[in-house]
């Protein structure tokens, strides 16, 4: 090809790729809330599998499903530093934006009290708490314990060693403060994931672990697993014969919350229609059987307003908790 | 590789580049020993704390390091060359290095298609020798291309810069 | 046999005309996502995951599987042809393949790895089906002590691996050390390393590094004279640019060695392709006759390890088939997609759900097919592409590289990174110093000391806990073997070195 044809062709390609960008540029116009061709983002700051990517996938799945919310949803993983890594993204990255979802676990509260995020439940904007998981003291079926005397009573000769998800994490505080209630210690063995640690008690290499039930529910299921106790307030449906740590003598409750969040500064009537396909799914039977029922998780609606003042006292509990264990960051 | 001459000069100026590369390794080992002794030792239950497998990576870095000093007294091996190139090699690297530079500075107040355009078309020009015409169109083809196919098909967040209506 | 009826069940479900297109979407689309840097098989399929809900969890699923494969083989592509390895598991394929392209024979690699992966990846779905269960229960049994005596053994391999000299091998292998170590310990909470500066707070990514000392670095050294790449000679024919007999004849074992390998090491949790692509490529050299042509295109350093990262990418399917555990980031993200789906994955699913088990391991079948046949067809394209691209290939690996990382953490200190490790890659191929060793050390130092510590918080007798578990105490004693090896060999056979002669220890282990 000669200069002058190579150049022609250039040129066209250029002016081709131009008008290309141009027309891509030109989708999404003005419309009301919500705008039917975009997709809604859910962020979990967790690794897919675990018990807020469930929540984000069954969630999106069933808004979709009972035609509450019509838009595509996708799903983004952004695991990391308890969830601060997530949450700081979602907060900087989609500010503003009322197409973006995240749930919302302890990352809200924690990470900042030990200084490992700038931001808390006060930088997003709340929609709605919906539900309270549990926490399920879990061993191995072939294991000698059979109930948490058993292992606190082993613990105060040698080494009883639990699996969790980390430093800070929800099962470690229980951890905590089982071991503080009963006057023991118990050497916390921190994994990174909620599949890591099902898996370490699979191979005994731990004596129990800390679970929300819907992680463990395949192996309690298969015979694997044997559970405890539970760190409730009443037994739940989903595990009748578990007896809860209050009733061994145990007085250690500690439920996580699970919600949903918005970014920060999105317009008023995007949240109040998000507040509202939220109460709706709630209040879906399927979404009752489908989700709270398989899950174990108990229904625990709550406005974004009522949200927030829970979280202002979970916040008090956590600090005061983590100020104890010395993880907190100065101020 | 390179296409330096192995004279004797280069192979001096070798046996010091191996020499410093030596001592580098040999300033990491010690700064990872010093830095981890400040961290609170372990114990049984919270297991070995944050300064032990860096102590240790230190310990065992200190004789390698102090080794490759060693070596690199001796005549060097088949396919070293000097790591600063001369002459124009040398400016060539540093222009090319100068001009990544500038790129990326640019990169988010110009946008990501202003700053790879203009980043293609300069390379294309200076360095291959390509007509300004062509590199231009070169670098906007593709500069289109990436964009269109990170930007626009896997949704990352580009730089839009002054053209914001993208 | 019960196997293989319920696989012709499979079959029956992956030959429908839906999920043959569905499969070959998938496979084209991976393809294209894999061989973008920054981009591997998790995140191909997170981006293609929404299309697939148009269909039934099974051709889903299919599809998925096929974006899984496509993007792994994507990877190799790049790796080979530019230098630039895109994940970890691709480190090794770049260290040889590249070299290969450089002296014209690209096609002959791209060709090799496509039909080493394709023969691995059909074996591992054979081991997959043959061998699950009872495997699951081996891998069970890696606690933090095994896992930490694997590490061990991977890291001493690593430092032999590339380059002549051990030394130097050593020094780059604990220089990646150092550097994984920068940024906020999980464990303790506690910043490490930080310079004085926040910004390394998040640590240094394996995607910066990688892109910086190999695409960079390649960058860097070509930018010195105008272009006059020699990567393709000749003429284009089919005939010429594909591998020939001989060249299967001197991989084959190699294959076969890295499938059995690749199987095995992917069927541990969190192991996977990487360790498993590595330990091969160390095989293989040790094997050689020919050691002295690793690190120059010898093509048994990319058959060994691209069967490798295949077969342990059917390995990681094991634990998450028969635990509901995710073996590597993309079964984790395909267990999420399950979940949506309404299915859990573990022991229940086999007996549940046959159907989705077995058309998804029929599909893995289908979808090696689909891409070792499209891989062979595209390599004369490829060699076209790169013929034509010749003078501004290297303008466009450099932005390649930068918009790569930036697609993955958004963040222009990233950048800043790749480009400073690719001066650092540039300096340290002057001077000998192999490149890979800081990757993979990158990528297993974290690892080695998160088991490390696992290790000794469970134990009850300190560090004897890694000599008092047989499986750990085997694999330390592995690379014991491995390090003392060649002093074993030099003491056996004195050698009196000559004038002159530089006396770096033997091409290593």
């Amino acid at each position: 090809m000669n200069r002058v044809k190579k150049t022609r062709i250039g040129v066209l390609v250029a002016l081709v790729l131009t008008v290309a960008l141009a027309l891509a540029g030109c989708g999404g116009a003005g419309g009301s809330y919500p705008d039917k061709s975009k997709p809604i983002t859910w962020n979990v700051p967790y690794a897919p599998g675990g018990g807020s990517d469930n929540l984000a996938r069954v969630a999106g799945k069933m808004l979709n499903d009972q035609k509450i919310i019509s838009n595509t949803m996708v799903y983004e993983n952004r695991p990391g530093a308890g969830g601060a890594t997530g949450m700081t993204h979602f907060i900087e990255a989609q500010k503003g934006s009322p197409y973006a979802l995240m749930t919302v676990v302890t990352q809200v509260i924690t990470p900042k009290i030990r200084g490992d995020a700038k931001y808390n439940y006060n930088d997003v904007t709340l929609i709605a708490r919906i539900g309270l998981d549990e926490h399920l003291i879990l061993v191995n079926a072939q294991s000698p314990y059979k109930t948490v005397k058993d292992l606190v009573e082993a613990a105060k000769t040698k080494k009883v060693t639990v699996g969790g998800t980390g430093t800070g994490a929800t099962d470690h505080l229980v951890t905590i403060t089982l071991g503080k209630v009963a006057g023991v210690q118990f050497a916390y063995v921190p994994y990174q994931s909620g599949g890591e640690v099902t898996t370490a008690l699979l191979g005994s290499h731990v004596d129990f672990i800390i679970s929300n039930p819907n992680e463990a529910l395949g192996q309690i299921q298969s015979g694997k697993f044997r559970s405890v106790g539970i760190a409730a307030d009443k037994r739940i449906d989903m595990v009748k014969d578990v007896p809860t740590l209050k009733e061994q003598g145990y007085d250690v409750v500690f439920q996580l919350f699970r919600g949903i969040a918005a970014p920060p500064g999105i317009p008023e009537d995007a949240r109040k229609y998000l507040e509202n396909a939220f109460k709706k799914l709630v209040e879906d039977p399927t979404y009752k059987k489908e989700y709270l029922d398989k899950n174990g998780i108990t229904a625990a609606y709550q406005t974004g307003a009522d949200f927030k003042k829970y979280l202002d006292e979970q916040n008090q509990m956590y600090e005061k908790l983590l100020g104890e264990l010395g993880l907190a960051a100065k101020k | 590789m390179s296409t330096s001459a192995a004279g004797p000069a280069a192979q001096e100026s070798v046996r010091r580049a191996n020499l410093v590369a030596g001592l580098v390794q040999v300033c990491l080992a010690v700064y990872a020993i010093v830095e981890s002794r400040k961290f609170p030792p372990g114990d049984a239950f919270q297991g070995p704390g944050a300064g032990f497998l860096p102590f240790w990576v230190g310990v065992v870095w200190l004789p390698v390091a102090v080794a490759l000093i060693w070596q690199s007294r001796r005549r060097p091996a088949a396919g070293e060359s000097p790591p600063i190139p001369r002459g124009s090699e040398g400016r060539r690297l540093l222009l090319f290095v100068l001009l990544l530079a500038a790129f990326m500075v640019a990169f988010e107040p110009a946008g990501a298609l202003i700053s790879l355009t203009a980043f293609v078309t300069a390379a294309l020009y200076l360095f291959e020798d390509y007509p300004w015409r062509r590199a231009l169109l070169t670098g906007l083809a593709i500069s289109g291309v990436l964009y269109l196919t990170f930007g626009t098909w896997l949704g990352v967040p580009l730089p839009r810069g002054p053209l914001f209506f993208l | 046999m019960d196997i293989f009826s319920s696989l012709l069940t499979g079959f029956s479900v992956a030959l429908t005309p839906l999920n043959i297109t569905l499969a070959l979407a998938g496979c084209i689309m991976g393809t294209l996502i894999g061989a973008l840097p920054g981009f591997g098989p998790p995140a191909g399929v997170a981006v293609l995951l929404p299309f697939t809900f148009n269909w039934s969890p099974v051709s889903g699923l299919i599809m998925l599987a096929g974006v899984y494969y496509g993007a792994m083989y994507g990877g190799t592509i790049t790796s080979v042809l530019l230098n630039i390895p895109g994940e970890s598991a691709s480190v090794m394929t770049a260290v040889d393949g590249y070299q290969l392209a450089r002296k014209g024979r690209a096609g002959v690699a791209l060709g090799i790895a496509a039909l080493g992966s394709f023969v691995a990846g059909t074996l591992g779905v054979v081991f997959l089906m043959a061998l699950g269960p009872a495997l699951a229960g081996f891998a069970i049994k890696f606690g933090p002590a095994e896992y930490f005596a694997l590490m061990v053994l991977g890291l001493t391999t690593i430092s032999g691996l590339t380059g002549t000299s051990v030394l130097k091998g050593l020094g780059a292998t604990l220089f990646g050390m150092l550097v994984s170590m920068a940024g906020l310990d999980i464990v303790s909470g506690r910043a490490r390393f930080m310079m004085g500066t926040d910004a390394l707070l998040d640590g240094i990514d394996f995607l910066p590094a990688a892109v910086g000392l190999f695409g960079l670095a390649e960058v860097f050294e070509n930018v010195q004279v105008k272009s006059n790449f020699a990567m393709i000679q000749g003429n284009i024919r089919v005939r010429e640019v594909l591998p020939k007999w001989k060249d299967w004849a001197e991989s084959q074992w190699a294959v076969l060695r890295g499938a059995v390998l690749g199987f095995v090491v992917g069927v541990l949790p969190g192991a996977g392709a990487t360790v498993a692509s590595f330990l091969s490529y160390a095989l293989e050299k040790k094997l050689s006759r020919k050691p002295e042509e690793f690190g120059h295109g010898a093509l048994a350093g990319v058959a060994g390890p691209e069967a490798a990262n295949n077969a342990a990418s059917a390995g990681a399917f094991v634990p998450l088939l028969t635990l509901g555990v995710p073996g590597s980031g993309t079964t984790a993200v395909l267990l999420g997609a399950l979940i949506m789906y309404g299915l859990r994955p573990g022991p229940a699913l086999f007996e549940e759900r046959p159907d989705v088990v077995w058309g998804l391991i029929a599909s893995m079948y289908v979808g090696n097919v689909l891409l070792v046949i499209l891989n062979i067809a595209f390599i004369p394209g490829f060699m076209w592409m790169l013929r034509k691209s010749q003078t501004y290939l290297n303008a466009i690996v450099a932005v390649l590289c930068i918009i790569g990382v930036y697609a993955q953490t958004v963040s222009l200190f990233d950048v800043g990174v790749a480009v400073a490790f690719g001066l650092l890659g540039y300096v340290m191929r002057r001077l000998n110093y192999p490149a890979a060793p800081i990757v993979l050390a990158l990528v297993l130092g974290p690892m080695a000391e998160t088991a490390l510590r696992q290790a000794l918080i469970i134990s009850s007798t300190g560090a004897l806990i890694f000599v008092t578990r047989p499986i750990s105490a085997t694999l330390l004693a592995a690379a014991a073997l491995y390090l003392l090896s060649p002093v074993a060999v030099r003491l056996f056979t004195r050698r009196r070195p000559q004038q002159g002669e530089p006396r770096t220890p033997e091409p290593s282990a």
